[in-house]
C-alpha cells in the first residue's frame, strides 16, 4: 500500500507568493492524496486564490493561528492514522515544492521506517541555486544553528541525512507521530517550532533525516520560520522571538533541578545581553531581549505544560543526541569567520582617513607648538586666574555638584545643577590628581585638539591633505576662539574645541550606530558649555534628520541625551517663567565689550576689531584704518566660501553657509539677550559661541570650494591661510606677550586661592566656614557675595542663581545684613551672622569709579567702627575682618542640609546616568555587530552576515 | 553627461549661489541695519536703610596757643574757653536737654583743666526707628591776647574716615595746628597726606598717628610740611574715626593777623559750591604779602585738583545781592594746591561755585580789619543738603544765614526756629538767599526733593570774620543699594 500524504498548506495575507506555492503544489509528480488549506485570515486575494486551488478541504480561520495551531486545526479534520505511512506534509504559503520534492520526501520515509521526520533542502525564493536552510540542530547549550546557512547550492552538502531537527517549512512527518507527540507546542509559534518537535521526535526514539533531493524554495514571509525581512521592526520581533524559543527551550529541557536557577537567571541574563547589544551596535534590539526574558519567565502554565508532554513521550536520554548538536569547535570556528568579516569590512571604512599619511600628524604637531608659543607667558604655571577662570573641586565633589540637589552659590539652593558641571566633573576626573590641573590642561590641549578635530572634519570634506591642515589652522585661529582663551571663558572654549568633533561624528551617524551615539553625546557637552547654540543645532539637526532617509533612527536621537541633561534646570527655569534664563552662559558671568553686529560679521565677539583698534592706536595709525584692515584679511576666507556655491559640492557648501548663517545669527541675537545678573550689571550672553559655528561653517563652505578648485586651490588657500594668520595677531599677541602687549589678555598665572590665605587657612579646619565678600560697584550699590570655605568655585556657579529675579528670604537677610555693615548702623549683626555662618567679611576695591571708592570707603570705615568685627588687615584679595561667632550658633550656620535633592534628586542622577551610560556604551567603537560593515558588504553576502550576527551568544 | 544636463546642472549651481547669496546679504543687513528686539533682565537692587544709631559730633574745643609757655614750645595750651550751642530732636522741636554732652580728653594740651575740652555731643537713636535723630552744634570763640586775635567759629562735626582740610599755612608768621578728635570707641590710626603748591608733600610723621578713644591729639603741620603757602591735607583714618579740624592762626611782625577754626571741606567732587563767601570792604596791604609775591590776605580760593590729569576749573561768582556774576577758567595739575585770587571782588556777600572735569576740593579765603586789628576766615564747601538738617548758631557778631540754590529747580524751605514760628523760604534755580540768625539757637531746615541747596553761617563784625558750613549727614548712614548676585 503506498503511502498517503496529507498535504496542510497554511497561508496568512500571502497573495505574493501564494500563486506560486500552489502552481508548484499542482505541479508535484507525487501529488499529495489530500490538500487541506487553511487560510488564517487577511485582506488581501489570499482567499480566493485558495479558493480557485480547490483543495480537499479549505478551513478559513479568522484567527491569528499560529502555524503550530493552524495544522492542528487541520490535522483534527484527517481521521486518527492507522498506519505508519499515513504521512503530513506541512507547507506554508510561501514554500513553493520543486516537482519532485514530495516524491523524494515520500521515499525517505518510506526506504527508512525509522525516520518520522524529513525535511528538504530550503532554497532562496529568487536564486534557485541559493541554499537558505539545510538541517537545524543546537549547540550543547541549546541555541539553535543551522546546519548549513546560506551558500551556494554546489551539491556539497547533499551528503547530509542524520540531523538533529529540520525546518517546519516543507517538513514531512508521520502522523501517528505527530499525534502522539501532540504537533508543535504552543509556547513556540513561530520560531524554533519544528526544532522542538524534532527533538522531541529524537527522544521518542525516531529519526529525523535530510532529503537532499527535495528542493523547496522559501521567500520567508514569516509563517514557517521568522520573517525574513531586514525592516527594523521585523529584524527586533526576530530576535525577540528567538530569544523567547530559547529560553522556552531551555526551561523545558532543563533538568528539575536546574530549573529554578535557570529561572533566576533570566532577568540578570537580559542585563548583560542588552549591555552586549549596546557593545555590538544594536540598540534596537535590547527591548526585544527584555521583552524574550519577561516573556519566558511569565509564560503560565506553557512551561509545566511543554514539559509533561516531553515526560510523557521521551523514551531516550539526552545522551542519544548529544552526538548530533554542534560540536564547540565548529561554533568557534563560524564565530572567528564572522568576526574576519566584520574586521575586513570595518577597516575598509576606516581607510579614508589616512591621518598620517596627509599630514594629520604633522598639523597637530604644529598646533602644538603654536599652543606652546601663544601661552607663553603661562608656561610653569601652577594655576590659571583671570576672566572667567576659578578653581574647580575635587572629582568627588565634582560629581556631587551634577544633576539635582545642593547649589552651594550665595546663600545657597536647592536647584538644578547647570549642564556644565557635568562637563566639568568628567573633565576634573580626567586630571584627577589636581583641581588645578583641569585648567591648565585645557589651555595647553586647546589648541592641538581643536586643529585635530577640524582636520578630522574636514577629512569628511575634502581627501587632500593640505586643505585639511587648512582647515585645522583656520579653526585653532578662530578670533573668537583666541579670545575665549584670553578672557577666560572655558565653557565656550570647550564647545569650540567639540564643535568640529560634532560633525564629523554627524557626518557618520547615517551608517554607525556609534558615531550616532557619539553624536548625541557631544551635542549635548555643547549644548551644555553654550546653550545659546542649542536652537542653532537643533535647526541643523532637524535638517538632518530630513534628509536622512532609512538611516532617519540614527538621527532622530541625537538630542536625547541632550535634553535629558537640560531637563531639570528646564523644569526649574519652565516653573519659575524665566525660559530667557536658560540660555545663560554657565560659570561666572562675565560681561563682554559689546561687540557690533558688523564687528560680529568679522568673528570678534569682543568688538575692538580683535585688538586691531588698541593696536593701531598704540602705533598712532587713524582710527579708521582698524576698521578698513580687518574686513581686508578675513574676505579672502569669506569669498572661497561664497564661491563653493557656485562649484561642485555646491549643495554641501549651501549647508556650511547655512550653518554660517544660523551661528551668525546667535550671535546677533545673543547680545540683545542678558540673563545673568552680577551686582548692578546685566551681563549679555556672550557671541562667541554663535561665531564658532558661524566660523564652523565658513571654513567647511571654503575647504569646500577649495577642494573643488584642484590644483588651483593652492595659491588661495595660501592666502586665506596667511590673512586669517594676520587677523588675529593681535589677540595672539594679547596672550603670548602677556602684561607686555598693547592689549593684555585677562587670563594669568597665579595660584589656587580665590580668598586670602587667611580664610583658606580656616576653611581646612571648617570648609563650611562663611566669607561675605562685598565688592563695592559702579554705581556706589554694594554686591554682597556670600562663599564658603575656600571660596566658590566654578562647578559651584549656577546659572538657576545668576539668572533669579526673586530674592529668597535669606537672601534678603543677607542683603539687609550687608547693607547694614557697610553703613554706619545700629544693626546687630550677630545673629545674621550666626544664621548664615559667615565667619570673615572681606572688601574687595571694586570698580574704578568715584561712586564706588566712595562706597568702599564707607564701607571700610563702618566695618572698622563695627565692635562684632575685628579687622584683620590688607590683603591681596582686599581688606579682611574677622567674626568671632558664638561657637553654638556658628557651627550650624552655612551647614548643607541633609538629602538637600531629595528623591527628586535621586530621580535625576540616576535617569541621567542611565541615559548617558546607555549612549556612552552605544558611542564606544567596537567595530561589532552590524554596525560599519553592513552597508558596504556585497549584495550577495547580506543576507548571509545579517544572518549570522543575529545569532546569539551561548547565554 | 549631455549637454543640457550640464548646463541645468550650472544654472542649478548658479541659482544656489545667488539665494545663497542673497540669503547671507539679507542677513547680515538684518542684523547691521534693523532695530533688534532685545531681552534684558534687571538686576535685583534692594535698598538698605542702615538702622538708626546714635548721633554724635565733635566740637573742637577752645582755640590753643602754641609755645606760650616757652619752655614747653612744643605742647600747646588753650586761651580760654570756646562757647558751643547745640541741640537734638526732630525738625522743628529741637532741645539742649536730649544731648549728652561728654568732655574728651586733650593730652596734648596742658592747659586742659582751666580751659575746658572739645566736647562729645551725641543722642541715642529713638528705638527701632530708621529715622536718624537730629543733632547740631557750634562754637565760636574770641581771642585778644597778645598774639592772637580774631574772632573763630566752626560747627561741631561728625566722625569720619576721610576728610579734607583745605586751610592753614606753615610759611612765616603762620601756625597751623590739626586737631584730630576721636569719639568712638576704637583707636583710630590716621594717615595724613599733605598737598602743597608745588604737589604732594613728603611728611615722614604724617602716616600712623594713634589717636585714642575719646581723646584728641594736636599736631602742628609746620613740624609735618614747612614752609607751605597753600597746603591742603587729607586725614585718612583706619580703626576709629575721627573729627579733623584746623587751627590758623598769624602774626605779622608783633601784630596778630586773626585766628581761624576750620573744619573740613565736602569731599571731592566736579563740583563745588561755597555759599556765603564773604569779602569785607579793605584794600590790599602791599607789605603783607610774603618773599614769594603771596598775598596773605587776599580773598582768594584754594583749590585742588584730584584727578589724574590736568583740568580746567570754571569759577563762577555770583553776588547774593543779586549782581552780575564773573566767571574765570584756571587750569590746574593734578595734586598742586593753587590758589585763584579773587581781588577785584567789591566788598559783599558771594557764592562760590566750581566745576571740572575731574573731583577736586576747594574753600575760599578773606580778611576783614578795622583799624587796629584784623581778623580772616576760611569759608568752606558745603554739599547739598538732605531733606532734614539741624544747625546751631554760636554766638558771634551778626550771625547770617546763606543759602544757595546750585540747581536747575526751584527749592523750597522751610526753617524751624528754636522758638517761634517757621518761615517758608523760596529759591529759584541758581539763586541765593541771605537770613539773619540768632545767635545761640538752633534751627531745621526742612524740604523735600531736595539736592541741590547748599547753606553756611557767616559771622562779620570789626576785625572778627568767621563762618562754617551747614553740611549734610555723613554718607555713612545714608541708605545704600545691595545686590546679592
Amino acid at each position: 500500500m503506498s503511502p498517503r500524504v496529507t498535504a496542510i498548506l497554511i497561508a496568512r495575507n500571502g497573495a505574493q507568493h501564494l500563486d506560486r506555492t500552489l502552481a508548484a503544489l499542482a505541479a508535484q509528480t507525487r501529488r499529495p492524496d489530500t490538500v487541506i488549506m487553511v487560510d488564517c485570515g487577511g485582506t488581501d486575494a489570499t482567499a480566493q486564490l485558495l479558493a480557485a486551488a480547490a483543495p480537499t478541504q479549505l478551513i478559513a480561520a479568522e484567527a491569528e493561528l499560529s502555524f503550530g495551531d493552524a495544522v492542528a486545526l487541520a490535522v483534527q479534520l484527517i481521521p486518527e492514522p492507522s498506519a505508519d505511512d499515513e504521512l503530513l506534509w506541512l507547507l506554508g504559503q510561501d514554500t513553493a515544492p520543486e516537482p519532485g520534492a514530495l516524491a523524494a520526501l515520500v521515499n525517505a520515509l518510506e526506504v527508512a521506517p525509522s525516520v518520522a521526520v524529513a525535511g528538504p533542502k530550503l532554497m532562496d525564493w529568487e536564486r534557485a541555486d541559493y541554499i537558505r536552510e539545510f538541517g537545524e540542530t543546537m549547540t550543547r547549550y541549546g541555541r539553535t544553528v543551522t546546519v548549513v546557512g546560506a551558500e551556494l547550492d554546489q551539491a556539497q552538502h547533499d551528503d547530509l541525512s542524520d540531523v538533529l531537527a529540520v525546518a517546519s517549512a516543507g517538513m514531512l512527518v508521520r502522523h501517528h507521530v505527530w499525534q502522539r507527540l501532540g504537533g508543535f507546542d504552543p509556547a513556540l509559534p513561530v520560531v524554533d517550532n519544528a526544532l522542538d518537535f524534532c527533538v522531541r521526535t529524537r527522544l521518542s526514539g525516531h529519526r529525523v533525516s535530510l532529503v537532499p533531493a527535495a528542493r523547496v524554495a522559501v521567500a520567508g514571509d514569516g509563517i514557517t520560520g521568522a520573517d525574513s525581512s531586514q525592516e527594523g521592526s521585523a529584524v527586533r520581533k526576530r530576535v525577540r522571538l528567538r530569544r523567547q524559543a530559547q529560553l522556552h527551550r531551555r526551561l523545558v529541557y532543563a533538568p528539575a533541578a536546574a530549573l529554578l536557577p535557570h529561572w533566576l537567571s533570566l532577568v540578570p541574563l537580559a542585563f548583560l545581553r542588552a549591555f552586549l547589544r549596546l557593545m555590538r551596535k544594536e540598540p534596537g534590539s535590547i527591548g526585544a531581549e527584555f521583552g524574550a526574558a519577561f516573556g519566558a519567565a511569565f509564560s503560565g502554565r506553557r512551561v509545566p505544560a511543554a514539559r509533561r508532554r516531553l515526560r510523557r513521550t521521551r523514551t531516550l536520554g539526552w545522551g542519544a543526541i548529544a552526538s548530533l548538536r554542534m560540536p564547540g569547535a565548529e561554533v568557534r570556528r563560524r564565530k572567528a569567520l564572522l568576526r574576519e568579516q566584520h574586521r575586513t569590512l570595518a577597516r575598509g571604512s576606516r581607510s579614508e582617513l589616512a591621518f598620517l599619511s596627509t599630514g594629520g600628524g604633522w598639523t597637530l604637531i604644529g598646533a602644538g607648538v603654536a599652543g606652546v608659543a601663544l601661552l607663553a607667558p603661562l608656561l610653569g604655571a601652577s594655576a590659571l586666574v583671570g576672566g572667567g577662570l576659578l578653581p574647580v573641586n575635587s572629582p568627588a565633589a565634582l560629581w556631587q555638584n551634577i544633576g539635582y540637589g545642593w547649589r552651594d552659590i550665595g546663600t545657597g539652593f536647592v536647584g538644578a545643577a547647570d549642564p556644565f558641571a557635568a562637563v566639568l566633573a568628567v573633565l576634573g576626573s580626567l586630571t584627577f590628581w589636581s583641581p588645578s590641573a583641569l585648567l591648565l590642561c585645557l589651555y595647553f590641549a586647546a589648541l592641538p585638539l581643536a586643529a585635530l578635530g577640524a582636520w578630522l572634519a574636514a577629512a569628511r570634506l575634502s581627501g587632500r591633505g593640505s586643505l585639511r591642515a587648512l582647515a585645522a589652522v583656520l579653526w585653532m585661529l578662530a578670533p573668537t576662539f583666541i579670545s575665549a582663551i584670553a578672557d577666560g571663558r572655558p565653557a565656550p572654549m570647550i564647545a569650540h574645541i567639540l564643535l568640529p568633533w560634532l560633525f564629523f561624528a554627524a557626518a557618520a551617524a547615517g551608517r554607525s550606530w556609534s558615531a550616532s551615539a557619539a553624536s548625541a553625546l557631544l551635542f549635548a557637552a555643547i549644548v551644555a558649555c553654550v546653550p545659546s547654540l542649542a536652537p542653532a543645532l537643533l535647526v541643523l539637526w532637524a535638517i538632518a534628520v530630513a534628509f536622512s532617509g532609512r538611516s532617519i533612527m540614527r538621527f532622530i536621537g541625537i538630542p536625547i541625551p541632550a535634553v535629558v541633561l537640560v531637563a531639570p534646570l528646564l523644569l526649574q527655569q519652565a516653573v519659575a517663567g524665566n525660559w530667557w534664563g536658560l540660555l545663560a552662559d554657565p560659570g561666572v558671568p562675565l560681561a563682554g565689550a559689546g561687540a557690533s553686529s558688523w564687528q560680529l560679521l568679522l568673528g570678534f565677539p569682543n568688538g575692538g576689531f580683535g585688538g586691531w583698534g588698541a593696536l593701531v592706536a598704540m602705533l598712532g595709525l587713524p582710527e579708521a584704518s582698524a576698521a578698513l584692515l580687518a574686513p581686508i584679511l578675513l574676505a579672502p576666507l569669506v569669498v572661497l566660501a561664497v564661491l563653493a556655491l557656485f562649484l561642485r559640492g555646491s549643495r554641501l557648501a549651501l549647508l556650511g553657509l547655512l550653518t554660517a548663517l544660523l551661528g551668525y545669527a546667535t550671535a546677533v541675537a545673543a547680545l540683545q539677550i542678558s540673563v545673568s545678573m552680577l551686582g548692578e550689571q546685566s551681563v549679555p550672553i556672550w557671541p562667541g559661541g554663535g561665531l564658532s559655528l558661524y566660523w564652523a561653517g565658513l571654513i567647511g563652505a571654503a575647504v569646500i570650494g577649495l577642494n573643488a578648485l584642484g590644483r588651483a586651490a593652492a595659491a588661495p588657500a595660501l592666502v586665506a591661510g596667511v590673512a586669517l594668520f594676520a587677523l588675529v595677531l593681535p589677540l595672539a599677541g594679547s596672550l603670548a606677550l602677556g602684561a607686555a602687549a598693547p592689549q593684555p589678555a585677562a587670563v594669568h598665572s597665579g595660584d589656587q586661592r580665590i580668598l586670602p590665605a587667611f580664610v583658606t587657612a580656616e576653611a581646612q579646619a571648617d570648609p563650611r566656614a562663611g566669607t561675605l565678600v562685598l565688592v563695592p560697584q559702579p554705581n556706589g550699590a554694594v554686591l554682597a557675595q556670600l562663599q564658603r570655605g575656600a571660596g566658590t568655585r566654578l562647578d559651584d556657579q549656577s546659572t538657576l542663581f545668576a539668572t533669579d529675579t526673586t530674592l529668597s528670604a535669606e537672601e534678603q537677610d543677607l542683603a539687609e545684613l550687608a547693607g547694614n555693615l557697610s553703613s554706619r548702623s545700629g544693626f546687630d549683626a550677630r545673629p545674621g551672622m550666626d544664621a548664615l555662618g559667615i565667619h570673615f567679611v572681606l572688601l574687595e576695591p571694586g570698580a574704578d569709579s568715584a561712586a564706588a571708592r566712595d562706597t568702599a570707603r564707607r564701607a571700610a570705615s563702618s566695618l572698622d567702627g563695627n565692635a562684632v568685627l575685628v579687622p584683620v588687615g590688607q590683603t591681596d584679595f582686599g581688606a579682611l575682618w574677622r567674626y568671632q561667632g558664638d561657637a553654638g550658633a556658628a557651627a550650624d550656620g552655612g551647614a548643607i542640609p541633609p538629602d538637600a535633592g531629595g528623591w527628586f534628586g535621586q530621580v535625576v542622577l540616576w535617569s541621567q546616568l542611565a541615559v548617558f551610560g546607555f549612549v556612552l556604551l552605544l558611542s564606544i567603537p567596537t567595530g561589532a555587530g552590524r554596525d560599519a560593515p553592513r552597508g558596504r558588504a556585497t549584495p550577495a553576502a547580506a543576507p548571509a552576515v545579517a544572518r549570522e550576527s543575529e545569532q546569539d551568544d551561548e547565554r | 553627461m549631455s549637454a543640457s544636463r550640464r548646463w541645468a546642472l550650472a544654472g542649478a549651481r548658479v541659482m544656489t549661489g545667488l539665494v545663497g547669496i542673497a540669503a547671507f546679504g539679507a542677513t547680515v543687513a538684518a542684523a547691521t541695519l534693523l532695530p533688534l528686539p532685545s531681552h534684558h533682565a534687571e538686576p535685583v537692587q534692594s535698598t538698605v536703610t542702615p538702622v538708626a544709631t546714635q548721633q554724635q559730633r565733635v566740637c573742637a574745643g577752645p582755640l590753643l596757643a602754641l609755645a606760650a609757655d616757652a619752655s614747653a614750645a612744643s605742647t600747646a595750651s588753650s586761651i580760654g574757653v570756646a562757647s558751643a550751642v547745640y541741640a537734638a530732636g526732630s525738625a522743628g522741636a529741637l532741645s539742649a536737654d536730649d544731648v549728652t554732652v561728654s568732655p574728651m580728653d586733650v593730652p596734648d594740651n596742658a592747659a586742659r583743666d582751666v580751659a575746658g575740652t572739645p566736647l562729645a555731643l551725641s543722642v541715642p537713636a529713638q528705638g527701632d526707628a530708621l529715622e536718624e535723630p537730629l543733632l547740631a552744634g557750634a562754637q565760636s570763640q574770641g581771642a585778644a591776647t597778645e598774639t592772637l586775635t580774631g574772632f573763630a567759629a566752626t560747627s561741631c562735626a561728625e566722625a569720619a574716615s576721610d576728610g579734607w582740610l583745605v586751610a592753614g599755612s606753615t610759611a612765616i608768621g603762620q601756625t597751623s595746628l590739626l586737631l584730630l578728635s576721636n569719639p568712638t570707641e576704637v583707636v583710630a590710626t590716621v594717615e595724613l597726606t599733605v598737598y602743597g603748591e608745588s604737589g604732594i608733600v613728603d611728611a615722614p610723621g604724617a602716616s600712623g598717628i594713634l589717636v585714642q578713644p575719646g581723646s584728641q591729639r594736636v599736631v602742628s603741620l609746620a613740624g609735618l610740611a614747612p614752609n607751605l603757602n597753600s597746603p591742603v591735607i587729607h586725614v585718612a583714618t583706619r580703626g576709629g574715626q575721627v573729627v579733623a579740624s584746623l587751627q590758623q592762626s598769624v602774626i605779622r611782625g608783633l601784630a596778630p593777623g586773626g585766628i581761624d577754626l576750620v573744619g573740613t571741606t565736602t569731599a571731592p567732587d566736579v563740583e563745588q559750591v561755597i555759599p556765603g563767601f564773604i569779602v569785607p570792604a579793605t584794600l590790599i596791604d602791599d607789605t603783607h604779602s610774603n618773599d614769594s609775591g603771596f598775598h596773605e590776605d587776599a580773598a582768594a580760593v584754594r583749590v585742588l585738583n584730584l584727578g589724574d590729569v590736568a583740568t580746567e576749573v570754571e569759577l563762577s561768582v555770583t553776588a547774593d545781592d543779586g549782581g552780575n556774576g564773573s566767571s574765570t577758567r584756571v587750569t590746574l595739575e593734578p595734586g598742586v594746591a593753587s590758589e585763584i585770587p579773587l581781588d577785584e571782588l567789591a566788598a559783599g556777600s558771594y557764592t562760590l561755585r566750581l566745576n571740572s572735569q575731574e573731583p577736586i576740593v576747594a574753600a575760599a579765603r578773606s580778611t576783614e580789619k578795622s583799624a587796629t586789628s584784623e581778623d580772616f576766615a576760611w569759608f568752606q564747601a558745603s554739599g547739598p543738603l538732605g531733606e532734614q538738617s539741624a544747625f546751631s548758631v554760636a554766638d558771634g557778631p551778626a550771625p547770617t544765614l546763606h543759602l544757595a540754590n546750585a540747581s536747575g529747580t526751584e527749592q523750597s524751605l522751610t526753617l524751624y526756629p528754636q522758638d517761634g514760628a517757621p518761615a517758608l523760604l523760596t529759591l529759584p534755580a541758581g539763586s541765593t538767599l541771605t537770613r539773619p540768625v540768632t545767635a545761640g539757637a538752633s534751627y531745621t531746615l526742612v524740604g523735600d526733593g531736595l539736592g541741590g541747596a547748599h547753606a553756611s553761617i557767616s559771622y562779620q563784625g570789626s576785625a572778627e570774620l568767621a563762618s562754617y558750613s551747614v553740611n549734610p549727614l555723613g554718607p555713612l548712614a545714608q541708605p545704600i543699594g545691595v545686590y546679592v548676585r
